[in-house]
């Protein structure tokens, strides 16, 4: 019986130390984007292609070196490349690699309204099951990044899974495996954050980048893909990252009072009808009217 | 004493083995066989004069005064690799289409779009794609005067998916290229040559 996954803490009759004894474990897993060492090479494009079996698509020249104009159902991992100019006149070509963010407190979770389509995995990864998904489509509205796209076919919404048949065997997502220049880390949230940080503090200290930051928005409970951008006061250069991401009103309305004022009137309006059945009894056709149709 | 103690006279030395470069004993700046300008160190030599050429009727040559007064550079993608990947439906899809860089300066100066389709001319020939207009290429000014330059990733040909689908014109890079080989690495003088360009 294997027991791979068991981690002894005591043995019997043991001298020294117990090997893996008090081992810290921490689950949320999270994948570092450093922006500022992407090279635009597309690597991890093929990657997840490759690894998810995606199939080719059509694509057509668009005056740009960016894959398409934005990620497609059967396509979950797309660089976006824009071209900036500073305000010195000088100009930066911006890449970043676009997925899901797989948020703490995800939009496109909340919305869903089909029993168990969106999990949320212990190690914070989102995943959608499309053998629950209806295809309504709530889950497009709620997302705050546009990251799940239909499959008009079979009606079923598709996105980046962070690779979770690899990760729950202990390998990195395949983008991170297929990165050359380092700008992919994966790990642990606590230490992806550490290194985001510090890369952040080594691009303000000598690399005269003075607003270098990690983009983590809290509006959404901090995500699990976080960046590490040139200049985290202006994420929206990034190809529309938003500044303050957070589940659109409508949504947190409708999953939540709307939702309870709706099964108040339902109920009421049961309640009302039998009611008023007890007071005034059934509706009696008056004869006379029913002469006058014949 | 100089600083260099080891050397007897006391100053550093510069090595040039006898016969190692074609053009002399040492290195020296030539503008390419197609420059917009003469060589500003010795405008007398301007060109390497130990080049080597083919000679066939195909290989000329041209000046500005010939019209043809835009800088051209052609390079490899990271998608794909040299003419094998266009027949590879992955590489296809990360870039689909042949198309030729062009700074916003000469996209206005020549009322072309991004999109459009260009032809681009040398004195041995043609090369048509689409325009891929960017302010990652700058006009320069080259000698006091306004200067273009496009740029030319080389990876299509006359068979491959787009090819096939005829979405290509089907033109060459090195149509438009100068039979030009440097005369110590034996490098071809793709990187600077001179052509126009107009909207097909």
């Amino acid at each position: 019986m294997s027991q791979a996954t068991l981690r002894i803490q005591k043995i019997s009759g043991h001298a020294g130390s117990v090997p893996g004894e008090d081992t810290q474990r921490e689950s949320q897993v999270c994948k570092l984007v450093d922006t500022t060492t992407c090279i635009g090479c597309k690597a991890c494009e093929v990657a997840c292609m490759e690894w998810n079996d995606l199939p080719f698509g059509e694509t057509v020249f668009d005056n740009s070196y960016q894959t398409m104009p934005e990620t497609r159902w059967n396509y979950w991992n797309l660089i976006l490349f824009n071209e900036h100019v500073r305000e010195d006149g000088s100009l930066m070509w911006l890449m970043r690699k676009n997925q899901c963010m797989h948020c703490a407190e995800p939009g496109c979770l909340e919305a869903c309204p089909a029993d168990g389509a969106i999990v949320q995995y212990s190690n914070g990864i989102v995943d959608f099951q499309q053998d629950h998904c209806i295809g309504c489509g709530y889950c497009i509205t709620g997302c705050p990044f546009d990251i799940p796209k239909l499959n008009p076919k079979t009606k079923r919404v598709h996105k980046c899974t962070l690779c979770t048949d690899r990760v729950s065997e202990g390998l990195e997502p395949a983008c991170i495996k297929s990165c050359p220049t380092g700008c992919l880390h994966f790990g642990t949230k606590e230490d992806m954050k550490y290194l985001a940080e510090h890369r952040a503090k080594q691009l303000k200290d000598h690399s005269g980048y003075v607003n270098a930051g990690v983009y983590d928005p809290p509006g959404v409970g901090g995500t699990g893909v976080i960046y590490v951008l040139h200049d985290a006061t202006k994420p929206e250069l990034y190809g529309g990252l938003p500044k303050n991401p957070s589940i659109p009103l409508s949504v947190k309305l409708w999953k939540q009072p709307m939702k309870w004022i709706g099964n108040i009137l339902i109920i009421g309006g049961i309640v009302g009808t039998f009611v008023h059945y007890l007071r005034y009894g059934p509706k009696i056709v008056p004869e006379d009217s029913a002469k006058g149709d014949s | 004493m100089g600083p260099f103690i080891m050397n007897p006279e006391g100053v550093g030395r510069l090595f040039a083995p006898l016969g190692a470069f074609a053009e002399g004993p040492f290195p020296e700046h030539y503008e390419p066989t197609e420059s917009p300008i003469e060589n500003p160190l010795h405008p007398g030599q301007s060109r390497n004069p130990v080049v080597k050429r083919f000679k066939t009727p195909d290989d000329q040559y041209a000046s500005p005064k010939d019209g043809y007064d835009i800088i051209c550079t052609t390079y490899r993608l990271t998608e794909h690799y040299h003419y094998w990947t266009k027949n590879n439906p992955m590489n296809v899809q990360l870039v689909p289409e042949p198309f030729v860089e062009i700074s916003e300066e000469l996209a206005q100066e020549k009322g072309i779009r991004g999109g459009d389709k260009v032809k681009v001319s040398s004195i041995r020939g043609t090369y048509i794609a689409k325009a891929m207009v960017t302010k990652r290429i700058k006009q320069m000014i080259v000698d006091g005067k306004k200067t273009h330059q496009i740029g030319i990733p080389i990876h299509w040909g006359f068979r491959g998916i787009a090819e096939d689908d005829g979405k290509t014109a089907l033109t060459l890079t090195n149509q438009l290229s100068p039979a030009v080989v440097d005369p110590n690495a034996y490098t071809p003088e793709f990187k600077g040559f001179l052509v126009k360009v107009e909207k097909a």
